[in-house]
């Protein structure tokens, strides 16, 4: 188990949660005309036919969008703090970025740009976020997309180094195959609180 | 003579045999008088002197097994003194220990052992017992013999003095064992608060603390039925029994609360809090600063939320106990404390300011004082702060920590702790206006709501007239705010001025959000309009609960109602009276959404609107229904007259039986006998040229859409409620002809059919009839017809279903025939698919018409009984292989994965071996809601850690195979969102039920295979996938 006993910063800032509810679509279609409630009840409320369930698997797609990306990392854990990266601001949804190919065909790449803010410049645990984060994303999105990991212009007093690292695909893989630091990420991924020290 | 010879034959008989028989055979000589216990003392005198030591134990067990079941007052004085010293002699003997003890036990409950007695016994125990040499099971009864002579002999043992505890001290030292130390805590807990022990408190607190804190856990299975919690609960009652403990304590508490982690440690924080006020202000004063010292170290850098909680408790005792008086000058920790966290505040949206605001809002529920003090010096920097204009960005987090301080507050005056309004009426004003001027700006808005709302709960603080300066600002922000979360708040805000003040919300509130409502219908493109009145209509039905608001609701509503539907529509487009619709069906419901949210609140002010509210919305639609114009008009559209006959139906259940029984007879003559002036407010307007005769053959469509608003009262009707015009069984063969014949749309019957199950759940005595002969006779003419049209047949049955669930409910052994009748017609391809879907219907069971609110009658354990009879014949039925043709075995998979989703869980897991090899089959049928049916099955017996493991293990790989084939789409078949969320919600429950070594081979396929459902077209498929595809990740070995 890697030892670290420096705590780089002790009394951080804490942001209030992001609402990422989905404002509701307008459409001229029945439904939105009749209820912006689906779920109504009423011992003869099913009899006029449910309007809600004929169109809830239709073939229109909900494409992944940047607060999907987001809400896939929001609850990752700070390895240094009882506190999750979206508390801490480490990662914010306007930081990501989608980029469907072009011109879109179905086999090309979407390439997915994550920028994440370290809570102060000389954080040293943005290696173990930014390796969390990858290992995130490269367990819940499709293999399609193609995902950056970098740090926030400017956030960071190395950031080029640990861009390049972040972004090595050898160097992620070695860093994978050392079993401490894999359970110190998977500890971040599944919301508990990492024992470094 | 012949007594006591059969007494020692009695003996010998024992002593040969051991048997059980032979100690009653003794107990009952000595019961009915024809021995004595000195008797049988005497014939034992020879076994209990032999050299052989198993005789000896033998014997004196016999004695002992007597002495417990014999009735207590066999014994005289005379004979307890005697068995007393006789037992106390055996004690030397080391061989019958045992049997001695439990000898002792039981002389103990006799009415003649005295105090006298009480002392030789304890001290024979101390002489002669050395617990450290005998087993777990023998010192368990010395300490239940203590614990006997404590409860029936305290004074006698008290005399004793120090005697008694240093004996005990030395009986009980270093045991350990968890069974007997529960039962010494209990001992340890009389002494400490019943006896001197002053002069002992080193002893005792060295035999009491070496526990402490508990670190036991129980092993697995546990075999003892004691849990750590008991350990701890019954030490802690020992730590706290005496303040004598304090000063030695304290050192202890003080260095385990920093030595420990996790349940420990919140023991420790726990039994602090529990010994601070035992031990009181002068033992606390000397570690005053080193208590304080620890607790800011659990508070500010928290393990986890769970120990912060439990220090800021702890905190919470420690400054109760130390400043125990209310008027004391100040000095101190306490100020101190309030010192430091005031310092953090400077920063106020770090996370160390959060710790401070907890801290301080622990010493607001604390001593008077102290809290008076915390709570000026803190509002006072927070509001200075506030102002300060280089604030800035900070102020939402200042209003936040005021918001801390509030919630504190309001507990401390819930708890009656002092009196808060006092301490807070020089800064109430301040914080009013500093509140009502923030929420206009929209950067606070959000957190001087949540301010507001707390110092509102604050009880009697605020006063009328400041709720309605705060109701006016909070209503002008609600009809411009646009965020969700913010209108959410502003609505719990105006609740809460609606529960303290509901005259304020009337007068304020209310007239500006009504004026806000349309006369007439927004256009169809004019979306946000639309918007506008839901939201409106929406704060309505969250803010009308009070039940004077409920009445200006009503009021204002229905004329609202009125007005919408009395537009002139002759040339208007289609589209108008559709958006006027629709507007009706948003006002209809915010009307059934508050009385349902009333009713959910146990209000009892409904009575009054079956004559207020039901006659002007019947009027709104008979007016309609019979009117001559051929125009289509905006109460015919369905949906409103099925909104109507909920709000019909929630009136009437709430309704008492006579209240009901009047109402249902004015509706009755309505429907029936076309008489509908007592039922309809402001009749003239009715046209008179056309008959209301919804029921005769040939009623107009229209009319006959008004059915179910008449279906929506006898549903909620009681059982004792009379029908006034018809006898049950023939107003139930009317509902059912009317059904089958003249209903022209599939509304209008279903509207009856659930009348009428209502009508059979409740009154089946009344109506055998009916079911002796009108329902077999529909099903041989009709339902079982081939030569019946294919429409008539299903609407048969249909009503097979509805009269099916009423038998269910109530668990009614005719429902057997019911669904045999489904099962004949299997063999008729034309309708065999649509009886195996009924059967599945007919499990739902009551749904939400059938319910305790509808007064129906329900038996317990209605379902089990079902499933426990129609299983079976599934079971039979799709194992079949009797028919060459597979469909019948279809037939039988498709109708157990139509009913499967309805089993009980403890049914299902008595089932489940028996189905299980079928609910494979029925993951390969061709419809994917029946398959999803299955498939959120499984995902509840994965849920079922127990259940999975024993019944899943040994099949889940194919299972496995099973539900990645339905959890992405495949080209060509069916699917269907709620299939591919139910397969991969049970894949993701899989790895905590199975163990890893029998799945480990198909770990890489599941997780290529979810590499797929990740990039599922529909978002909540996707969030699923990535759920499931993480815990696979993380199944190890």
């Amino acid at each position: 188990m890697a030892s670290i006993t420096e705590i780089y910063n002790a009394n951080p800032i804490i942001a209030a949660s992001v609402n990422t509810a989905r404002t509701k679509p307008i459409r001229h279609e029945t439904r939105y005309l009749w209820s912006d409630d689906p779920d109504s009840k009423g011992p003869l409320s099913g009899l006029a036919g449910s309007r809600e369930e004929s169109d809830e698997d239709s073939e229109e797609g909900e494409e992944i969008d940047n607060i999907e990306i987001f809400e896939l990392l929001r609850g990752i854990y700070d390895p240094e703090h009882p506190l999750t990266l979206e508390q801490l601001q480490v990662v914010n949804p306007s930081h990501i970025f989608i980029r469907p190919p072009n011109p879109p065909s179905p086999g090309a790449a979407t390439n997915v740009l994550v920028e994440f803010t370290p809570t102060v410049p000389h954080c040293g645990m943005s290696t173990i976020i930014g390796l969390a984060l990858r290992v995130r994303l490269l367990r819940a999105l499709p293999e399609r997309m193609k995902v950056d990991i970098r740090v926030r212009k400017g956030s960071h007093q190395s950031e080029n180094a640990l861009n390049k690292q972040l972004n090595d695909k050898e160097r992620v893989a070695a860093a994978l195959e050392n079993t401490a630091l894999l359970e110190v990420v998977e500890k971040c991924l599944a919301g508990e609180q990492p024992t470094l020290i | 003579m012949s007594t006591e010879v059969s007494m020692e034959r009695l003996v010998r008989t024992y002593l040969a045999a051991n048997g059980d028989e032979d100690v009653q055979e003794v107990v009952s000589a000595i019961e009915s008088g024809s021995s004595t216990v000195l008797l049988l003392v005497r014939a034992l005198g020879e076994p209990l002197t032999s050299t052989e030591d198993a005789v000896r134990t033998r014997g004196l067990n016999l004695l002992s097994e007597v002495l417990t079941r014999i009735p207590k007052e066999k014994l005289s004085e005379q004979a307890t003194r005697v068995l007393t010293k006789f037992y106390i002699d055996k004690l030397e003997d080391l061989h019958v220990i045992v049997p001695a003890l439990k000898g002792i036990l039981s002389l103990e409950s006799f009415s003649h052992f005295g105090d006298e007695e009480a002392v030789k016994v304890f001290e024979a125990l101390v002489q002669n017992i050395k617990m450290r040499a005998h087993v777990q099971a023998t010192r368990f009864i010395v300490f239940m013999i203590i614990d006997a002579l404590l409860k029936h002999r305290r004074d006698a043992l008290k005399s004793l003095g120090n005697v008694f505890i240093g004996g005990y001290i030395e009986l009980a030292n270093g045991e350990k064992d968890p069974r007997n130390l529960l039962q010494a805590f209990s001992i340890d807990r009389v002494i400490l608060t019943e006896f001197e022990t002053k002069s002992k408190i080193d002893d005792l607190f060295d035999i009491t603390f070496c526990y402490f804190p508990i670190s036991w856990k129980p092993p697995a299975g546990d075999p003892y039925g004691i849990s750590t919690d008991d350990l701890r609960n019954a030490l802690r009652q020992c730590l706290s029994a005496t303040s004598l403990f304090g000063p030695l304590a304290m050192p202890t508490f003080l260095e385990k609360l920093s030595a420990t982690v996790g349940a420990a440690k919140i023991d420790t924080l726990q039994s602090m809090t529990a010994c601070f006020p035992i031990y009181g202000q002068t033992a606390l004063q000397p570690f005053a600063q080193k208590t304080w010292d620890a607790l800011r170290m659990e508070i500010f850098q928290p393990l986890n939320d769970e120990t912060q909680d439990y220090s800021l408790k702890t905190l919470i005792s420690f400054i109760q106990t130390s400043y125990p008086s209310t008027d004391a000058q100040l000095d101190g920790i306490a100020v101190e404390i309030t010192k430091e966290c005031i310092g953090l505040l400077k920063e106020p949206e770090r996370d160390q300011a959060k710790h401070a605001i907890k801290t301080l809002g622990a010493l607001l529920e604390s001593s008077p004082a102290v809290a008076k003090h915390a709570c000026g010096q803190s509002l006072d920097t927070l509001l200075r702060l506030f102002r300060d204009p280089s604030a800035g960005s900070a102020r939402g987090a200042v209003m936040d920590a005021i918001t801390g301080l509030l919630s504190s507050l309001m507990r401390a005056a819930a708890d009656g702790l002092y009196d808060v309004s006092e301490v807070l009426a020089s800064k109430k004003d301040e914080l009013v206006s500093c509140f009502v001027s923030s929420i206009r700006s929209s950067s606070l808005r959000q957190n001087a709501l949540n301010a507001i709302l707390e110092i509102t709960q604050i009880a009697g603080l605020i006063t009328t007239e400041e709720i309605t300066f705060m109701c006016q600002a909070c209503t002008e922000i609600l009809l411009e705010e646009s965020s969700q979360e913010t209108q959410e708040t502003l609505l719990q805000v105006l609740k809460q001025f609606s529960r303290n003040a509901p005259k304020a919300l009337e007068e304020t509130c209310l007239p500006l959000l009504f004026a806000q409502l349309p006369d007439e219908a927004p256009a169809l493109e004019a979306d946000e309009k639309r918007e506008h009145y839901w939201r409106i209509l929406s704060a309505l039905q969250s803010l009308c609960l009070e039940p004077v608001l409920f009445q200006v609701l009503v009021v204002r509503l229905v004329t609202k109602l009125d007005i919408i539907c009395s537009l002139k529509l002759d040339d208007s487009p289609e589209a108008l009276i559709e958006v006027s619709a629709a507007y009706s069906h948003a006002i209809l419901e915010t009307l059934r959404k508050t009385i349902q949210s009333k009713i959910h609140a146990k209000h009892n002010d409904f009575a009054k609107y079956l004559d207020q509210l039901v006659p002007r919305l019947f009027s709104i639609f008979l007016r309609a229904a019979l009117s001559p114009s051929s125009v289509r008009q905006i109460p015919c559209n369905t949906i409103l007259i099925l909104d109507a006959s909920n709000i019909v139906n929630l009136l009437t259940q709430t309704a008492s039986s006579t209240e009901q029984a009047r109402f249902v007879t004015s509706l009755f003559h309505a429907y029936f006998n076309g008489t509908y002036t007592q039922i309809a407010y402001d009749a003239v307007r009715i046209p008179k040229d056309v008959p209301f005769t919804p029921f005769a053959t040939d009623a107009s469509s229209k009319s006959k859409d008004l059915v179910p608003i008449l279906c929506g009262a006898i549903i909620g009707l009681r059982k004792e409620v009379d029908l006034s015009i018809d006898i049950p069984t023939a107003m139930v063969k009317r509902f059912a002809e009317w059904c089958l014949s003249t209903a022209d749309s599939a509304l209008q019957r279903d509207a009856v059919l659930r009348a009428l199950s209502t009508l059979i759940n409740k009154r089946l005595e009344d109506i055998t009839p009916f079911m002796n002969e009108t329902l077999p006779s529909y099903g041989n003419d009709v339902l079982l017809n081939p030569t019946v049209s294919l429409p008539r047949r299903l609407v048969c049955l249909e009503l097979w279903v509805w009269v099916g669930r009423a038998l269910l409910v109530r668990s009614d052994d005719s429902i057997r025939t019911l669904v045999d009748d489904l099962f004949d017609l299997f063999p008729d391809s034309n309708i065999a698919y649509d009886a195996a879907l009924a059967i599945g219907r007919i499990s739902q069971g009551g749904v939400d018409v059938l319910t305790k609110e509808n007064h129906a009658t329900i038996r317990f354990l209605h379902m089990q009984k079902f499933f426990n009879l129609l299983i079976p014949t599934l079971i039979t039925g799709a194992k079949d292989t009797s028919v060459p043709d597979t469909t019948r075995q279809t037939l039988y998979l498709a109708a157990l994965a139509a009913v499967v989703i309805n089993i009980p869980h403890a049914v299902l897991s008595q089932v489940l071996p028996s189905i299980l090899p079928l609910l494979f089959r029925c993951l390969q049928l061709s419809d994917a809601g029946l398959r999803a049916n299955v498939a959120e099955v499984f995902a509840a017996i994965a849920a079922d850690d127990v259940l999975a493991s024993t019944s899943l293990t040994e099949h889940s790989p194919s299972l496995i195979k099973a539900l990645l084939a339905n959890s992405v789409p495949v080209a060509g078949e069916p699917t269907s969102v709620r299939l591919r969320v139910a397969a991969l919600k049970s894949l993701a429950a899989i790895p905590a039920a199975i163990r890893y070594d029998v799945l480990h081979p198909l770990k890489p396929t599941v997780i290529s295979q979810l590499g797929k459902a990740v990039d599922d077209h529909k978002r909540s498929v996707r969030k699923e996938a990535v759920e499931a595809r993480a815990k696979w990740y993380r199944y190890h070995g």
